[in-house]
């Protein structure tokens, strides 16, 4: 077995293979695509619903969010240290800038 | 022996620069420095989010944004993350021409989302919204410039690594700085991910 090949084996155990990068690359475009058609109302006409717009742009986002992070960021292989690193930053900056909004009336406007 | 314990010493029996995590500290580094990163994006985020009705009578960003044009340019960087991954992925099983490429590939592609933002702020100031016009228009070019210039810095570390790689000094035994820049690519396209959607897609009330 060559060195190469030691290295990648010890460090790439189970990251995904090519294909199935693509793939997620490929669910990654079709959300983007249903994000972009909410724009033009004329496509879907129940998106001038709009809790229905938001709600529907939020959990595209947040699916995107966590196929970025689980599968191109490895965070599904590494560590559980790692996504907690950065869920604690997340959470912070989530927690801090909701409590800002709030103090500035920003949801109620 | 906890389980931690033991794994870093089974690793450790392979791998020289074991830590008692496992992982190695620039990778935990660049964990926390993205981390860090959130809080800076979600201040200016917040602030654009404040200000994105005070126009002060005068133009504001969402009156005149190209969402068509804008989705483009984030379909670009969202397939980006696709070819950097694959770098990762030739580079680590020693497919180096195949890695080089795809670093390649991934610079030119940030390279033209960059151009697309130049391009947007130049029609956005043609139409009369300068970075003071408002602060509507500052909060705007302020997080959206912000981001360039995150994006700006990660193809200069791809160009870095592609030219690395050409002097044979990137090896499958240095795959773990491609990775590292990769998690800093894939962080810059997840915050774009929720620029998109917040400041673009989300019409105003």
């Amino acid at each position: 077995m060559s060195e190469a090949t030691a290295v990648t084996e010890t460090h790439d155990d189970h990251h995904p293979s090519d294909w199935e990068y693509v793939k997620i690359a490929g669910i990654l475009a079709v959300l983007t695509t249903i994000e972009v058609l909410t724009y033009f109302e004329s496509v879907f006409t129940f998106f001038e619903t709009r809790w229905i717009l938001l709600t529907t742009l939020f959990v595209l986002m947040i699916v995107k969010f966590w196929l970025v992070a689980r599968m191109f960021m490895h965070l599904k292989q590494d560590k559980p240290i790692l996504s907690q690193s950065f869920a604690a930053g997340l959470a912070l900056a989530t927690g801090v800038y909701i409590v800002a909004l709030l103090a500035f009336n920003f949801f109620s406007a | 022996m906890s389980s931690a314990t033991a794994t870093a010493d089974t690793h450790h029996d392979h791998d020289p620069h074991a830590t008692n995590t496992g992982i190695s500290n620039n990778k935990l580094a660049m964990w926390l420095f993205l981390s860090t990163e959130c809080l800076l994006f979600g201040a200016l985020i917040s602030t654009y989010l404040l200000y994105k009705t005070r126009g002060n009578g005068g133009v504001l960003p969402t009156d005149i944004f190209d969402i068509p044009f804008t989705s483009v340019s984030s379909f670009v960087l969202l397939m980006s993350s696709l070819t950097m991954v694959l770098a990762l992925s030739a580079v680590a099983r020693g497919d180096m021409d195949r890695g080089k490429a795809w670093l390649l590939v991934t610079a030119m592609l940030g390279g033209v989302f960059i151009g697309g933002q130049v391009y947007e702020f130049t029609s956005f100031y043609r139409e009369g919204l300068g970075y003071t016009s408002n602060p509507a228009a500052s909060a705007f070019y302020t997080l959206t410039g912000f981001h360039g210039v995150h994006v700006s810095l990660g193809i200069v570390m791809l160009m870095s690594l592609w030219v690395s790689a050409q002097q044979g000094k990137l090896t499958p035994n240095n795959a773990e700085t491609v990775e590292i820049v990769g998690l800093y690519w894939h962080f810059v396209d997840i915050v774009w991910i929720f620029i998109f959607t917040v400041i673009y897609l989300i019409p105003p009330a």
